[in-house]
Parts: C-alpha cells; structure tokens; sequence
C-alpha cells in the first residue's frame, strides 16, 4: 500500500541514499575496530546510531511509497586500505561525505515535506559528524561550505 | 529601442520577441527614477545572502580583535564569504536584472567584536545558529535546486558550529 506520491527520481534518490547509509553503518563498524581511544569510541558509537536511525527511517519511508528498500551489501570495499586509527577515520569521512551527497540529493528531487524534512536531518547530522572527525585527524578545512554538493 | 515599422507592416512576430526581449533592460534602467514602479517581492535568499556577508563581517572582525580565535573564526569567514557568492550567484541567476544594481551594494561593515573573547564566540556562534535555522527554514518551501542549496547550507552552519565548539 502507497501513501508517499513517490516520484521515480525521488525513489532513485532515496534509495542512494540508503545505500549510503547502508555503507556508513558497516564502515563504522571496521572503524571502530582501529578506534581505541574512549572518546573517539563513544564518537563511533554515537554516529554509528545516527546512521542506523537514518537508515530505518529512509527504509520505512520507502515502505510508505510502496518501494522496496534496497538491502546493505555483505561488505564493502574501502577505496584506500584501513591499517590505523587515521586511515580508518579517513574511511568515515568518506562514508559520511556519500550520506551527505545522497541526502542534498533527495531533497533536489522530491518536495514532500516529511521527506525534505529527513534529508535535510540526514544531511546536517551526516555533514557535522565528517567535520568532527576532520578535526579529530587535523585535516583542513574541517568544515565545508557545501556538503553535498557533487 | 526599437522603433515602429516605416514601411507600415504590423509588429511581425520576431519584433514582438525583440520587444520582448528588452524589457529587462529597460525596467532595470527606470527602476531608479520611478517612484510609481511597484517593487517586486524580494527573493527569499536576499536575507539568506545578507546574513552570510554580515556573519562574514563578524568573524573577521573577532579574527582581528582577539588572536586566539584566529583560526575557527578564518574557518568562518571563508565558508561564509563563499555562501555569500554562491547565494548572490543563483539569486542573479533567477533574476538578471537585479544584478546590476545589486552589484553596487556596499561590503557590509563590520560589526564590533566583543571585548572578551569568549563574549566574541559566543557571539559568532548564535549568528551561526540563527542562520541554519533561517536557511533551514526555507528548505520546505523551495524549488529542487534552491532546497539543496539551502539545505547544504543550513549544515554547512551546523558544521561552523563544531569548529567553534
């Protein structure tokens, strides 16, 4: 049952942008193996349940428009190798600048307010904790005037 | 201008586009000197876009005053000068002919920065927080392209705010 006018390039958008949060939610996961100082863990902790919030709503909201949530890969494959803290906290960034980029987006591609309203959540939430752990690693400039943007 | 057909034919069709074509031109050149000429509705992303140059302002103001903030607040006038630009850039966009005259306005004066440091980050930081509630406020109502601009921005802000944190 539909009750969400869902648009194509809506669906599509919303979709991406699970898969983004999907992503983030495994990263995390390896993340925190190379994580082990007690405030950068509950840092991990912390945005790791933002993105698992992020990603149960988006796929509810899909449910509500009658599209079936695409489910998370088994793995994914970071695209440079995680061997220390840095290098994992880079990853994050990575994952974390793709939720941006799917979220900005959503809110391009649909006017449904309910919608707009979780993109913009996702997109500010996602866009804060990348600037968190730029600053975490030292890396300039640590907040961007744009996340999202592609 | 263009001036009516000599030869006595009616207004062909590419004359009417003509015609069409330099009213921009002309409202923009009267806009000045009619008192009767009925203002349009302001874009929404003027106040957007004022606010950005203004937090600008500020945040250059507290980097001179007070060494110790220098670098969140170059943070802060950097991504703010840029949503300056980018907002005056898509407003020009929409409407060309408010460049002209829009392109005149003065930079925005600095407002003074508190005495005490931390006076002067909490200053910046209530301006930072007032101006993601002001861009994500309009996110809802705004056409595709301007809500992610808008939404983009609002997170931008909230990003500023960690770097001051």
């Amino acid at each position: 049952m539909s009750t969400l006018p869902l648009s194509e390039q809506a669906s599509t958008a919303l979709r991406r942008a699970l898969g983004a949060e999907h992503a983030a939610v495994w990263v995390y996961g390896l993340a925190g193996a190379f994580v082990d100082e007690a405030q950068a863990e509950s840092a991990v902790a912390e945005a790791a349940s933002n993105h698992r919030r992020f990603r149960e709503r988006t796929e509810q909201l899909l449910r509500e428009a009658g599209v079936e949530p695409p489910v998370a890969q088994p793995a994914y494959s970071p695209p440079q190798p995680v061997t220390d803290r840095n290098s994992a906290i880079r990853l994050l960034i990575t994952a974390e600048s793709d939720c941006a980029t799917g979220w900005r987006s959503v809110l391009e591609t649909t006017k449904i307010s309910r919608i707009r309203q979780h993109a913009l959540d996702g997109l500010t939430t996602t866009a804060t904790q990348a600037t968190r752990w730029r600053i975490t690693i030292g890396e300039q400039p640590a907040a961007l005037p744009f996340p999202g943007r592609p | 201008m263009e001036s009516p057909p000599q030869d006595g034919t009616p207004l062909g069709r590419r004359a009417i586009l003509r015609t069409a074509a330099l009213l921009p031109v002309t409202a923009a050149l009267t806009a000045g000197c009619t008192a009767f000429s009925q203002p349009e509705e302001p874009d929404p992303l003027e106040a957007v876009a004022e606010r950005a140059r203004s937090d600008a302002a500020l945040a250059r103001a507290i980097q001179q005053a007070h060494p110790d903030l220098a670098e969140e607040t170059a943070a802060v006038e950097a991504v703010r000068s840029d949503h300056a630009r980018a907002l005056r850039q898509e407003i020009d966009r929409v409407n060309p002919q408010t460049a002209e005259t829009t392109t005149s306005i003065p930079p925005t004066p600095a407002p003074p920065a508190p005495q005490e440091a931390d006076e002067a980050a909490a200053a910046l930081k209530q301006a930072l927080r007032e101006a993601q509630r002001q861009a994500a406020d309009l996110v809802p109502g705004m056409p595709p392209h301007r809500a992610g601009l808008t939404g983009s921005l609002a997170a931008s802000c909230a990003s500023l705010l960690e770097v001051l944190a």
